[in-house]
């Protein structure tokens, strides 16, 4: 596979409060970095911070999204590199870097903000696929 | 509220040394079933509409066995059970967690991100198993200071068939 002329796929996030909060609820989550703006000042924060495993389940919705539905994603990991705030543009890139291991695929993800900071940055890994099926389904 | 004070890279340096020096059993958890409701909300928390993770039958014809479960689902849950009473979690709500909570008492956490490896693929209905287990504590110095990076594994085994379901290496970054 040639990574520079594989496609790439690209989604923009801006969480909301009340994502963060249904996200907060849904994995039931209590840290107040994550819905208490008095709380995430104390620690520092300009405003509540999104949640690392909401910035990993971006990620994730870019590759599940992307990908033909009889694939399987065999990994996914991600590294935080710096706080993502609420109401932050995200910018979510994957793209298609050269072959892993046999019968494998490799993509490599990042989340930006709109001046280009880096917030996190990923791998996931996928049932190789051919060119043909490498295309988004939505 | 007035704003937390940061530790002293020296006193990192000590909790770091006493997390590494420490013996950290491993915890187990019976975690109970994986229910297509809960991950359906997470779903649709994260934005994401994909039919694979809402419609059983979508998920059975791509050739799972039940609703497919978003794949940071199973990682992302604190708390599987109905948790802690309120006063049981730390100040700042977050769990007081067997090794953050009682080798790093009272410092700020934040999540560093995540290595998931799926060895199956996680279904509603599934019953899991969850084991925490202490790998590594780091002392590092960033643009904003020095912070410790708390790293620990957790495997989720399915209760019916005793295979392994996930591994996951999740770090956090502990000041």
């Amino acid at each position: 596979m040639n990574a520079e002329t594989e496609p790439a796929h690209e989604r923009i996030e801006r969480p909301s409060m009340v994502q963060l909060f249904r996200f907060s609820a849904v994995t039931w989550n209590a840290h107040r970095v994550h819905f208490d703006r008095d709380h995430a000042r104390a620690e520092g924060y300009p405003d509540v911070i999104v949640h690392s495993h909401l910035l990993g389940s971006f990620m994730g919705r870019l590759v599940t999204d992307w990908l033909p539905e009889r694939s399987r994603l065999r990994e996914l990991s991600w590294r935080n590199r710096r706080p993502a705030i609420v109401g932050d543009e995200i910018i979510c890139r994957a793209r298609f870097s050269d072959s892993g291991t046999a019968g494998q695929s490799r993509i490599v993800l990042e989340e930006v903000s709109r001046n280009g900071e880096l917030i996190a940055e990923g791998l996931a890994i996928v049932d190789q696929l051919s060119i043909r099926e490498r295309n988004p389904k939505r | 509220m007035s704003r937390l004070a940061n530790p002293s890279p020296h006193q990192l340096e000590e909790l770091v040394r006493k997390a590494k020096g420490a013996s950290h059993p491993p915890v187990d958890e019976v975690l109970g079933e994986i229910v297509s409701t809960n991950t359906r909300r997470f779903a649709v928390a994260i934005g994401d509409n994909n039919p694979i993770f809402h419609q059983v039958a979508v998920a059975r014809t791509a050739g799972y066995a039940d609703l497919l479960a978003p794949p940071t689902f199973v990682t992302s849950v604190v708390s599987w059970q109905a948790g802690p009473e309120s006063q049981e979690l730390r100040a700042d709500g977050a769990m007081a967690d067997p090794f953050l909570g009682a080798v790093f008492p009272g410092l700020r956490l934040m999540g560093a991100g995540q290595s998931i490896r799926f060895i199956e693929s996680p279904v509603a209905g599934m019953q899991l198993r969850r084991r925490t287990a202490f790998l590594d504590a780091t002392l590092k110095h960033g643009r904003s200071g020095s912070f410790a990076l708390v790293a620990v594994q957790r495997t989720f085994d399915d209760e019916r068939t005793g295979q392994r379901v996930i591994d996951c290496r999740e770090e956090y970054i502990v000041r």
